[in-house]
């Protein structure tokens, strides 16, 4: 604790510095207000005692000066006055002394007075430090701010500007005393459209008003190039008594942001077209896979009907051979037979001639004898029956070979190969072959009736029609448990030819009634159906411009109506698209 | 047994038959044994050509699939050596492509699908012999005719202007 003695009468200077060197303080005297100043700058002094009357410079000017001075640590300013020369005591505080004691002074109160100094002193010393801590981050925050490439700028209720950063005097191109205390709408560069000032007024207030943050996004110049993005935040900042006292706007320059959002944008769109793109070839490719099974199931369905056709063929060249000379032998025999017949009726005769007519004894004895033998054989063998039954037998067999040729040349008229022309026919003829074909299968199932009226010839492939009724005509019996009815009807209808076939089966459920002309559907059991046979009937309808329809009622039975158009097929082919 | 033979008229045709399958043969013989010509049968066309040499047949009717030799093969051997001898094609094969082929190559008289109506079979191989003997007719009249015009040609060199006959409009004999 060092104190400098500020004191013209020697006297006086030593008693006050006696008393403080007494009291363990360190004392430097001065004789007057200069010599003071001058010490005061060279060492450092805590406490000045000063009388106020001094020649050369009075303690008042030393006070002030001091004061007006800037240095490190407080200097506690104590004068010297007389005791009863009050009227100085304003001037005394006035000229920034920090009190006063009156001469003569009582060593007590001194050092009473001294000791508030040194409580000042220190309470200055941690203001100071305080200052100086507060001041440093102070600095640390405005570095911080200027830093941010943010615009941050803060206004007060009267929109003047309060604050600025570093980023907003460089963007704005203004400095710094310039900008504060402006209202911020006289700041042309922050807002080149007046709409937006407009906006942004509205918001400082809305928030000031409402206490809450905001945002918002703001677009500024012309070309689509110098296009630049900003987004606005109007941050409230509140007093201690929680009212807002300044608005923050912290603009930011999303330009660079939001050309690269737009970029990210792109390239998801492209993505995602790509991915469309994708999507739709696997889409492609898959329609396709499924087209290329359906083609190569009914490339196979038609492999094996034509082979169905050549085998068929094969076998009717076959059998031609020996049907031909069983029933050309049958007839042979038949008239061997009528020979015999004629023969044995001519040895009858004699042999009753002789039985009767003819006198026994005449007779060598051993004839008698054997005209008995062949009485009794004729009548053991019953050659009555035989002769007849000979003949019935013959017709028996003839009969067996006329089926034979029928089942031939149905065979051959139902499939045969190479021969899926477009002709000109009436397809009772079709109806007629195909259904004795199938015969087979539906006689133990069903009764079948068939209803064939005046038919016109159409253009067709004949052996594809039989192919339909033959597929609907089994499904029929398949589609009857034990035992019912199957109806083949057909007639001319509004220039078309309209073929019902319907029995009294168990019928098609609702729901996949639409289905059963698609390819693969079938309700048959795993491996029973390919699930093609109605839609290959459903192409070959098509085909030949006429059309397919159902109906059914479950357990009630099925109803197929097909019509075809009885005039010309102009162009079939290119009329057919199959169903898929 | 002399009655008969003068109630039949003399068998002065001889068809043959070709046919791997003998069973088609005998059926055949069998059917035809009552018929008014000579029956010759080959279990193949190579045999059927063989006994073409030494007989004198005015009909070959064949069948068409055979091992060996096929009846269109057959037939247009026996239609190159034999121009004179019809044929029949036999066949159980009703096919159109078959059928113009044994017409355009080997000039067939006509087709026979198996299996045959004996009747049918019997009345076809009548209308051919028949044929065959309009042939032999016309020939011969031919002959004949070209015989008179060659004597006739004969008088004219003689007596030029013999075979000529002048007539008017009306046709009468002028001169």
């Amino acid at each position: 604790m060092q104190i400098l003695i500020a004191e013209d009468d020697q006297i006086a200077r030593m008693l006050l510095q006696n008393t403080l060197k007494k009291r363990g303080y360190e004392v430097l005297c001065a004789e007057n207000g200069r010599q003071a100043w001058e010490l005061a700058n060279t060492y450092t002094v805590n406490l000045l005692i000063s009388d106020l009357d001094m020649p050369e410079m009075d303690g008042f000017d030393l006070c002030r000066k001091i004061r007006a001075s800037s240095r490190d640590d407080y200097i506690y300013i104590i004068m010297l006055t007389a005791l009863d020369d009050k009227s100085n005591l304003l001037r005394v505080f006035d000229s920034g002394a920090d009190d006063y004691i009156p001469k003569p002074f009582d060593p007590e109160e001194l050092e009473a007075r001294i000791h508030t100094g040194v409580r000042v002193i220190a309470l200055e010393r941690g203001h100071k430090d305080l200052q100086r801590v507060i001041g440093s981050s102070r600095d640390k925050l405005r570095v911080i701010l200027d830093s941010m490439n943010e615009e941050i700028v803060s206004v007060d209720r009267n929109l003047s500007i309060a604050s600025v950063n570093k980023a907003f005097i460089r963007r704005q191109e203004v400095c710094f005393q310039d900008v504060i205390g402006q209202t911020i709408t006289n700041m042309d560069s922050v807002f080149d459209d007046p709409s937006s000032r407009v906006q942004m007024v509205e918001n400082i207030k809305s928030v000031f008003k409402t206490g809450e943050e905001k945002s918002e996004n703001a677009v500024s110049g012309d070309a689509e190039n110098e296009r630049q993005y900003k987004e606005l935040t109007f941050l409230p900042v509140k007093d201690s008594q929680n009212e807002v006292s300044q608005v923050v706007i912290v603009s930011r320059d999303v330009t660079e942001q939001r050309r690269k959002t737009m970029e990210i944008y792109d390239l998801n769109r492209n993505l995602r077209d790509a991915l469309n793109q994708v999507n739709i070839k696997k889409q492609e490719l898959e329609e396709a896979m499924a087209q290329l099974k359906l083609t190569q199931a009914q490339a196979l369905q038609t492999e094996k009907m034509a082979s169905i056709g050549q085998l068929a063929a094969g076998v009717a060249h076959e059998i031609n051979n020996p049907t031909g000379f069983v029933s050309s032998n049958l007839n042979t025999l038949d008239e061997y037979q009528e020979d015999i017949d004629s023969l044995l009726k001519a040895y009858r005769e004699l042999l009753t001639g002789l039985n009767k007519d003819v006198a026994k004894e005449n007779l060598s004895s051993r004839i008698p004898a054997k005209i008995d033998r062949i009485l009794d054989l004729e009548q053991e063998i019953d050659i009555e029956f035989v002769q007849e039954d000979i003949r019935d037998l013959i017709k028996d067999c003839r009969e067996g070979t006329d089926r034979i040729k029928k089942i031939v040349l149905n065979l051959k008229s139902f499939a045969h190969p190479g021969e899926d022309k477009l002709v000109t026919r009436d397809i009772s003829q079709g109806l007629e072959s195909t259904l004795n074909m199938v015969n087979n299968e539906l006689k133990y199932k069903a009764t079948v009736t068939m209803d064939l009226g005046d038919l016109p010839e159409i253009q067709c492939y004949p052996q594809q029609l039989n192919q339909v009724f033959m597929n609907i005509l089994v499904n029929a019996a398949q589609a009857i448990e034990t035992h019912g009815e199957i109806k083949i009807m057909a007639e001319h209808v509004n220039g078309n030819v309209e073929i019902r076939i319907s029995d009294t089966g168990s019928g098609i459920s609702e729901e996949n009634i639409p289905r059963i002309f698609d390819p693969f559907f079938t309700t048959k059991d795993v491996g029973k159906g390919t699930g093609l046979g109605m839609n290959i009937a459903y192409n070959i309808i098509k085909k030949h411009n006429g059309t397919i329809d159902v109906e059914s009622t479950v357990g009630k039975g099925t109803t197929f109506t097909i019509k075809l158009p009885a005039g010309r097929i102009d162009d079939l082919k290119s009329g057919a698209s199959n169903r898929t | 047994m002399n009655e008969n033979l003068e109630e039949l008229p003399m068998k002065k045709h001889t068809v043959l038959f070709i046919d791997d399958d003998e069973m088609i043969l005998n059926a055949i013989k069998r059917a035809l044994r009552n018929e008014n010509y000579h029956i010759l049968t080959a279990t193949s066309g190579d045999r059927g050509l063989m006994l073409l040499k030494d007989h004198p047949v005015g009909l070959v009717i064949c069948d068409y699939q055979m091992p060996g030799k096929s009846g269109l093969e057959v037939l247009k051997d026996v239609k190159r050596t034999y121009p004179r001898i019809l044929t029949i094609m036999l066949t159980g094969q009703a096919e159109v492509n078959i059928a113009a082929q044994a017409i355009n190559d080997c000039g067939v008289y006509k087709f026979i699908l198996k299996p045959w109506e004996d009747a049918d079979l019997k009345i076809t191989i009548q209308r051919a012999l028949e044929s065959l003997d309009l042939i032999q007719e016309r020939d011969h009249l031919l002959r004949k005719v070209q015989d008179r015009d060659m004597v006739l040609q004969n008088l004219e060199k003689k007596h030029p202007g013999i075979s000529n006959v002048k007539r008017d409009e009306d046709g009468y004999i002028i001169g």
